[in-house]
């Protein structure tokens, strides 16, 4: 883990959390936790999947946030799987966010996905290798480029990374 | 293997990303039931686990036997690590344009 992490920044000068994980990662489980924490504290907050903020276009999504920040929440949760550099940065341009990533082995995340798509979109496959050959491996490959995309700046002071037991990435 | 501390020490690693966010005082305890995936289950309404599905570290090793996607598991991963878009676009080649876009290689 990254030390500048550590340094905690006051939370009601950040208001927008982007929680811009990969898919099958565990998103979910860490967005989860954060509402839970702030229903804890009775501290005020909207959150919106990033689909619904037209978030894969960017400058519609700039509008779209900006109204949603006219209403009173004090905080507002977008999760999305913004993955390229262009995204990265533009979600970093934001002087009041904070960028909340999570990571699990890909490989694992690639047998979700396989079950994923079989229980809640409804595919089929014959079996793994089916799966694997027809979008298996498009899946890898859209992961790696999350990872690179969010590694390659290393300690960012608004970004935190759920951590690694085997080691530091950075 | 790559797990989050999240999942395998859920306390610890939520304290800290809390910390990050400027929150020291939550009750991580009570925080852990409620974000367990039995509890989810039942306030999401996904009694059969459709989406809050137990995966478990080192699934891929059981589910895929198959030797030639295990290579080309990896040779995959080790070419996504290559950070020059030019370079990722030699790579992946192989792959057909409309995954090359849904990937955003160039970007």
């Amino acid at each position: 883990m990254n030390d500048s992490q550590g340094a905690a920044p006051r939370s009601d000068t950040y208001r927008y959390w982007f929680f811009p994980g990969a898919q099958r990662v565990g998103t979910h489980f860490q967005i989860n936790t954060m509402m839970d924490a702030l229903r804890q504290k009775n501290i005020s907050f909207v959150q919106r999947p990033g689909n619904t903020l037209e978030a894969s276009d960017l400058e519609k999504f700039r509008t779209n946030l900006a109204k949603l920040a006219e209403g009173p929440e004090t905080h507002i949760l977008v999760n999305f799987h913004w993955r390229t550099r262009q995204e990265r940065d533009f979600l970093l341009s934001y002087p009041n966010a904070l960028c909340f990533l999570i990571w699990r082995d890909f490989r694992d995340a690639l047998v979700s996905y396989y079950h994923f798509l079989i229980k809640r979109r409804q595919r089929m496959f014959h079996d793994f290798a089916h799966f694997y050959w027809t979008e298996g491996y498009a899946f890898l490959w859209r992961q790696s480029i999350h990872q690179q995309t969010w590694f390659e700046i290393g300690n960012h002071p608004c970004v935190f990374h759920a951590d690694f037991p085997s080691g530091n990435p950075f | 293997m790559l797990i989050s501390r999240l999942v395998t020490h859920f306390e610890e690693e939520a304290g800290r990303m809390l910390a990050f966010a400027g929150f020291t005082d939550v009750d991580l305890h009570a925080l852990s039931k409620s974000v367990s995936i039995e509890n989810r289950r039942i306030s999401d309404g996904d009694k059969n686990g459709d989406f809050y599905r137990k995966g478990k570290v080192g699934e891929y090793w059981e589910v895929v036997q198959d030797e030639k996607i295990r290579r080309h598991v990896e040779q995959t991963l080790q070419w996504g690590k290559i950070g020059n878009p030019i370079l990722r676009r030699i790579y992946s080649s192989y792959l057909p344009w409309s995954v090359q876009r849904r990937a955003k290689l160039w970007s």
